[in-house]
């Protein structure tokens, strides 16, 4: 459960654990603060629009903008058979962003997060892609007392195309077609992987929350698509 | 005035024609090549955009000195029959630029390296420096000084190309060493958690540390990472510094170089003196 997630109209000060956001309202501007461990940072925003919201998005800004796709890496492998479909729960990383209400929906005012960082390689160094890294242990029942300001759960189903016995031990997504839903309780989002082929499989998400009565997430990822070629899929050739 | 003949049936208005046409011809050309640029930024590399924006551009002009020429009659099958003995001429004086001209269409298609790339040009003892552009005839670069260096393209396209970005992933490696009494085990895993912890230090290919030397004075630790072909430098400079403090923090030390001396003959010395 927390109260950070939401729109908040400064001023306003929320605490959680090590985090601690406030926002003033000083001769018409607003001073914005972020103490999170040691780091702290601090920011004036001139705006006549007095509400930010605090959310999750795609956990893919930090430490840098250096990939758009998520390596789910499972700790324990999944064998499905052949034809089969399966719901199956596993964790994510959540970044937080401070949007202010007036300004650009892809421009957060602040970015940060809880989660460990940590990237990946998926495939080889030529043709391979640079991931952000997530371990996992997965469920077949909705994940319970995560911290929705570290972990989102994914409701991921796994449908095996083949005619044989496939193992999974990871799965890649790309962040342009994530949807995030959250609540004061859990953030989430539904994921799909279809397995093709020996060597092809295929990721992407589908834009409903994975419980009734989510909020949708603003999407970091969306207004930078436009300009981008391809879709919102992950094809992933170097195995699963 | 207009009407006044410059040579043949040129007038002064088919002069000012001519003027205006290429001068449309260069002004569209620049808008198209311009609204390309804006329009593909986002879905083309920087360096394709170049091309093609230059590709448009030339194209324009060329179109323009086509309309142009009859107007001011000139006749390109005589400059075909002129051109035979003039190109000879030129093509004599100019043997260098057309090598570097041909040599940058091949650098084109071949496409060893891109704009933003880190290359050395010329091998091991070359250039070093971030490509900004390839030219028909010269490739020109920003070494790591901020020197601007262009360099030609008939000496970029035969000498040896290393490209630091080519692949998206680069190792690198240090050698530790730690004291004989030292664990070599709890160094290793201190190691180990230092990379773990470090975002650009890749998961995968997976980080190795090992002991790879028993040498003279210290147990040699062989440490190889992997990362983002980006970041590989930033964090090689700032790994080193910390796998040291952390190991002299948990009381692994680096040692000195250690030589024992024996002397043939007992040393002279009063045993009190130096006590």
């Amino acid at each position: 459960m927390t109260d950070v997630y939401g729109t908040h109209t400064v001023p306003f000060e929320v605490i959680s654990d090590d985090l601690t956001l406030k926002a003033t309202l000083e001769n018409q501007q607003i001073n914005y603060t972020r103490e999170l461990e040691e780091d702290i940072v601090e920011k004036a925003v001139i705006s006549e629009d007095t509400r930010m919201t605090i959310q999750p998005v795609e956990p893919l800004n930090l430490p840098k903008d250096l990939t758009s796709s998520l390596l789910i890496d499972l700790e324990n492998p999944i064998v499905i058979d052949a034809g089969v479909k399966k719901d199956i729960f596993v964790t994510f990383p959540i970044e937080i962003a401070v949007f202010l209400e007036s300004g650009s929906e892809n421009k957060p005012l602040d970015l940060f997060t809880m989660a460990k960082q940590k990237y990946t390689l998926y495939g080889d160094v030529k043709t391979g892609t640079i991931c952000k890294y997530w371990s996992t242990q997965h469920s077949t029942t909705i994940l319970e007392d995560l911290d929705p300001l570290v972990e989102g759960i994914m409701a991921l189903t796994i449908i095996n195309r083949t005619k044989e016995w496939k193992e999974v031990k990871k799965a890649v997504f790309d962040a342009y077609g994530m949807k995030i839903y959250y609540d004061d309780e859990r953030v989430g989002m539904k994921g799909a992987m279809f397995i093709k082929e020996e060597e092809l499989s295929e990721t992407g998400f589908s834009n409903k929350p994975i419980v009734e009565n989510m909020t949708k997430a603003k999407e970091v990822y969306k207004k930078k698509k436009s300009a981008i070629k391809g879709g919102t899929k992950f094809v992933m050739e170097s195995g699963i | 005035m207009l009407d006044r003949v410059l040579y043949g049936n040129v007038t002064v208005l088919d002069l000012l024609i001519s003027i205006l046409v290429l001068f449309a011809a260069v002004l569209i050309g620049k808008a198209i090549s311009l609204r390309i640029r804006h329009s593909l930024k986002d879905k083309v590399s920087k360096d394709r955009l170049n091309t093609i924006s230059k590709f448009v551009y030339f194209l324009f002009l060329i179109i323009g000195f086509l309309i142009v020429l009859p107007i001011l009659e000139f006749r390109i099958s005589g400059f075909l029959v002129a051109g035979g003995i003039l190109g000879i001429i030129i093509g004599f004086a100019s043997q260098s630029i057309v090598t570097n001209f041909i040599s940058g269409f091949f650098l084109t298609f071949e496409r060893p390296f891109r704009v933003d790339d880190v290359v050395k040009l010329g091998g091991e003892d070359g250039t070093l420096g971030v490509v900004e552009d390839i030219k028909i005839i010269s490739t020109t670069m920003r070494t790591f000084e901020g020197v601007y260096v262009r360099v030609p393209n008939e000496k970029v396209f035969t000498g040896n190309i290393i490209n630091y970005l080519e692949n998206i992933a680069r190792r690198f490696e240090y050698d530790v060493g730690i004291r004989y009494k030292d664990d070599a085990d709890e160094a290793m895993k201190i190691i180990k958690e230092l990379i773990d912890d470090h975002p650009m230090a890749l998961k995968n290919p997976e980080p190795q540390v090992f002991v790879e030397n028993l040498g003279s004075s210290a147990v040699e630790l062989k440490v190889r990472v992997w990362a983002p072909s980006t970041e590989w430098f930033p964090l090689k400079m700032e790994l080193l510094w910390k796998i040291k403090k952390e190991l002299e923090e948990n009381g692994i030390q680096v040692p000195f170089n250690q030589q024992e001396l024996w002397f043939k003959n007992a040393l002279q010395m009063d045993e009190k003196e130096i006590s």
